[in-house]
């Protein structure tokens, strides 16, 4: 491993692939940063080094079946044993990936400690890989155009990727919280119904008291007031006891916080020093945070035995008090009959009292929360708008690269499917033609536009909006007014359409249409642009004419040699002659193990690519002869 | 006043966002394009609008040029092919969906006077064939004869519209002298508004079968099963009695055709005009008092001479006077016997029918006995006319 490696480059590469083990046991290769050409007859293990190291970086694709073919693949030629690759990310940094048949990867330090780094992010170190047709598969769905696209700015559509998972978990949650909150205001509303009645009822007592009315009255209005009061006093103590545990939840919060970040491997590591200085500090500081928080623990305490007594004493003052409401209702026989149903009555309009409150306070809320719902789906909508305008970005580098052969376009939303089947699913039972007023609703409007519409329940609206009849519109509206339909609506991924098409005479073909051959044309200049990933495939030259892989293929991999690492599994002369390659690793196989017959560069292996990819001497001779050339 | 304050700040939000497109927040935008909508529609201040519109339709912001898209159906030809053409290819799928239908909108504006001016050119072009084969004299018969035919169509229809129109007129003043009077009879005021109601159907019915009649036949022929287009004329002429609220159970209705018989023909016009001769057979039996008697439909087909198609629609009822026959032979519109629900178009757009087909339409009738209607076409389409 020389010099080179040390050197920063503003790309990732793949040092070296060793296996222990299975058919490839002992291979070593060193990969060249520029291209790598792997040849050999057939059984030779060529493509199962790519498999495997597709398999060590754990770059399976998303095809369950391709996924599962590589699994048996690897099982099949690895045989328990394991795989290594040596790796330099973009920075510059060096490390090594083991994995073994069926375990996690593991990513080492150069010197073989192991780390917790994780490749899922796909920022620390990626590789573009393509197994033997699955380049010309990509023409065919949308989903890994997309993909393919997505990959030339992998970073900034992770980081808003996982920006839109956040604001799913938030929209999730706000609409976990504004469904119950509907409830219970409605349930809320039900209820303080009867208190005009109540207050009319207590009115027609206080009007009917007679002689002594106003002091009935009045008695009766202090015995609501104990209640109130008695509410208050006990409200206040049920708050603090709450309050007091809020704060003991955060306890030993910030000690325990720095424990779990400063590992034993960073406090053991180079930077010990400031490290353990930083930790210990960040430990007293919470140890004295947490004296302070059981200080204000002991006054609220104290505040509780505070009110303990003055409610045993407000108690007792009730009592007496009481007592003394008796003693006057008792001397007024006839306010005695209603006295009970009078007292009945101030409680249960103190009851309902509290629960008007209740209700305007729910009320409050539900704006806030509702407010807040509005703001994160603006968010959800300007981020979904800012990951198409990298899309559409990364679009026009491909087109100004690749033009006028190939024009990649993407359609912003274009592939409503999951908009559509909830609103089919909604519409399904509403007796009329569901799915072309379903298509017509997908069309005319954003899924949250519709959420709006069927929230102001605007029959109208929608129809002019959708150009339904009235009937329709009404029907439809009321199909989709469920407030968790609504809810799954606002959220719903809408995903952006690329197409790419090949120019074809005069005319653009998509993709999707194109012959197998043309495919492969289609797709892979855009695979071979520029990009900081290595890429592996797997005969390319595969569906291709030897004339497209000598004039398209080899220039554009010239072109991009110096700034990619390229791994090519091939049979074609011309990708490693023309393309002169600076790595060229010839396989053989006696049948039961494969290894590695020889290495070096074009003109080193000469021999070996004239007798493998030429068909031998004689034959590249007679071929010469035979074209007078 | 408030208009012409409205128009100042409409212009300055113009210059505002001519100096910088994103001066506003997106949703204002929005809303903004959204309220050029009335402006454009009544036509205040347009010229602002129109700069505004053309300034929003290249928003950076998908939901704002939707919105703006929706606008450009009130624009001028000139800037509606031109912003058309520029959305058509826009990168948001919910754009280009709003501009197809605006375009869907604006093309049946277009061909609704489209189709009416070509039919006249296509009246005059007639004529002048006329006049070059038959000379002037001929020319001019034929377009004075035109015009009578149309002044008698003309007259009739009005005169029945207006028969429809003055017992409703009629029904809407007792209304409102009802209640301007105090008086609160729901059962009146519903027995008037059924009553109401049944004359807006009788005009929508009288509307369709006009419409049905003047319709050329330019349908393309195909080979079509006899048995199944006689059946569905059948249940459409049964649904629509039904639909008037009529008792089709006393009436026995056979229907006798060689499943193999077959013809090309333009299948919705034959099925048409059977309908209107099946409601015929049963709208002759509403004159019968006679409760008791059997009232038969007898619906055949057979082939004639392996070249023509004979359909027969035989019902027992009354029959037609001789000189009612003879004037429904000359299949005009507008001469029904049926008072209350007839349109009098049935017999005319049936035989239009048939003609379109080269065809025939007879009426054989003897009173007391019933009538026999037959309609003959071809097996095989001959070439069209030129």
């Amino acid at each position: 491993m020389s010099g080179a490696q040390k050197k920063a480059a503003s790309f990732h590469q793949l040092r070296w692939i060793s296996v222990v083990g299975g058919f490839l046991d002992g291979l070593m290769i060193d990969f060249a940063p520029g291209l790598n050409c792997i040849i050999g007859g057939r059984g030779t293990g060529k493509t199962t080094i790519l498999e495997f190291v597709r398999y060590a970086l754990d770059a399976m694709p998303d095809d369950n079946q391709a996924c599962k073919r590589i699994e048996a693949l690897v099982d099949r030629n690895l045989d328990f044993g394991r795989i290594e690759l040596g790796i330099q990310t973009k920075e510059g940094l060096s490390y090594i990936i083991s994995r073994a048949v069926g375990e996690n990867l593991i990513v080492m330090t150069d010197d073989r400690k192991p780390t917790d780094i994780t490749l899922k992010a796909g920022s620390f170190f990626k590789a573009d890989i393509f197994s033997q047709n699955e380049v010309e598969s990509i023409a065919d769905q949308s989903l890994s155009q997309l993909d393919l696209i997505d990959s030339f700015e992998a970073e900034q559509i992770g980081e808003l990727s996982g920006k839109l998972r956040e604001l799913g978990v938030d929209l999730a949650g706000n609409a976990s919280l504004i469904g119950p909150l509907q409830d219970r205001i409605a349930a809320l509303e039900e209820e303080i119904k009867a208190l005009p009645g109540v207050e009319e009822k207590l009115k027609g007592f206080a009007a009917a008291a007679g002689g002594d009315a106003d002091a009935i009255n009045q008695a009766h209005g202090r015995k609501a007031l104990r209640d109130r009061e008695k509410r208050a006093m006990d409200g206040m103590s049920q708050f603090l006891i709450d309050y007091s545990s809020t704060i003991g939840d955060l306890l030993g919060r910030m000690e325990r916080e720095a424990r779990l970040q400063f590992t034993k491997e960073l406090i053991g590591g180079p930077n010990k020093t400031l490290l353990t200085e930083v930790g210990k500090s960040l430990v007293d500081c919470g140890r004295e945070v947490d004296a302070t928080l059981k200080k204000v623990q002991e006054r609220i305490k104290l505040e509780q035995e505070r009110i303990a007594t003055q409610n045993t004493k407000l108690t007792s003052a009730h009592a007496e008090q009481e007592l003394a409401f008796r003693t006057l209702i008792e001397k007024h026989q006839a306010a005695m009959g209603q006295a009970t149903e009078r007292t009945k009555l101030e409680k249960q309009h103190n009851d309902l009292q509290a629960k008007k409150r209740e209700l305007e306070d729910a009320q409050a809320k539900l704006k806030k929360m509702e407010s807040d719902r509005e703001s994160l789906l603006k968010k959800l909508t300007e981020l979904r708008h800012k990951r198409f305008q990298v899309r559409k970005k990364v679009a026009d580098r491909i087109n100004e690269a690749l033009s006028p052969n190939i024009r990649v376009t993407i359609l912003q939303d274009g592939n409503p499917q999951g908009y559509l089947s909830l609103v089919e699913e909604a519409l399904r039972g509403s007796k009329m033609k569901y799915s072309s007023v379903a298509q017509k609703i997908v069309n005319a409007m954003w899924p949250a536009d519709l959420a709006s519409l069927v929230r102001a329940r605007n029959n109208q609206g929608l129809a002019e909006k959708a150009e339904l009849n009235p009937d329709q519109a009404e029907k439809a509206l009321a199909a989709l007014s469920v407030s968790g339909r609504l809810f799954e609506l606002e959220t719903v991924e809408l995903i952006d359409q690329p197409k790419i098409e090949l120019k074809d005479g005069e005319n653009y073909k998509g993709s999707q249409s194109l012959s197998t051959g043309q495919k492969c044309t289609t797709i892979l200049p855009i695979l071979l642009m520029e990009s900081e990933k290595p890429l592996l495939i797997d005969q390319p030259e595969d569906n291709l004419d030897n004339r497209f892989i000598a004039e398209t293929v080899v220039r554009n991999l010239r072109s991009v040699k110096s700034r990619r690492q390229l791994i090519f599994v091939t049979h074609s002369p011309n990708i490693p002659v023309l393309g002169d390659a600076e790595g060229m690793f010839v396989m053989e196989s006696d049948g039961t193990s494969a290894r590695l017959q020889k290495s070096g560069t074009v003109d080193g292996c000469r021999d070996e690519i004239v007798m493998m990819l030429e068909g031998g001497e004689e034959a590249f001779r007679q071929r010469k002869t035979r074209y007078k050339i | 006043m408030a208009s012409s304050k409205k128009k100042t700040s409409l212009s300055q939000t113009l210059r505002r966002l001519q100096a910088d497109g994103e001066a506003l927040p997106w949703t204002q935008r929005r809303e903004l394009a959204t309220g050029l909508a009335a402006i454009l529609a009544t036509g205040d201040d347009t010229k602002t609008a129109l700069e505004l519109v053309k300034l929003l339709v290249g928003d950076p912001q998908p939901e704002v040029r939707k919105e703006a898209a929706e606008l450009i159906y009130y624009l001028p030809e000139k800037e509606f092919t031109k912003l058309a053409a520029q959305l058509s290819s826009d990168t948001s799928f919910f754009v280009q969906k709003a501009i197809e239908r605006v375009l869907d909108r604006r093309r049946k504006g277009a061909r609704a006077s489209q189709r009416s001016r070509r039919n006249r050119t296509q009246v005059q072009a007639q004529l002048g064939s006329i006049e070059k084969f038959h000379g002037k004299l001929a020319a001019d018969r034929a377009r004075k004869l035109a015009d009578k035919q149309f002044d008698v169509l003309v007259g009739e229809t009005v005169h029945d519209i207006r028969n429809i129109l003055s017992p409703l007129k009629g029904s809407v003043s007792t209304m409102i002298s009802h209640f301007d009077g105090g008086k609160h009879d729901i059962k009146a005021c519903r027995e008037n508004l059924v009553k109401m109601s049944e004359r807006l159907e009788y005009l929508e019915r009288f509307i369709d079968d006009m419409r049905q009649y003047s319709q050329a036949c330019t349908a393309p022929k195909h080979r079509e099963r006899i048995a199944d287009v006689i059946h569905e004329a059948k249940s459409l002429a049964q649904d629509t009695m039904k639909v008037q609220g009529r008792d089709i159970n006393t009436v026995v209705f056979e229907i006798t055709v060689p499943e193999n018989i077959t013809a090309e023909i333009a299948r919705h016009q034959i099925v048409i005009a059977l309908v209107h001769l099946i409601r015929n057979a049963y709208e002759s039996f509403e004159m019968l008092k006679d409760k008791s008697r059997v009232n038969r439909i007898d619906v055949n087909a057979r082939v004639h001479e392996k070249e023509r198609v004979i359909l027969t629609v035989r019902d027992n009822g009354p029959g037609i006077h001789e000189a009612d026959l003879r004037e429904y032979l000359q299949f005009n519109p507008g001469h029904s016997t049926k008072k209350s629900y007839g349109t009098g178009f049935g017999l005319p757009t049936a035989h239009r029918c048939a003609e379109a087909h080269n065809g025939t339409l007879t009426i054989e009738s003897k009173l007391g006995e019933g009538s026999t209607m037959t309609i003959t076409i071809p097996v095989d389409a001959e070439d069209e006319e030129a």
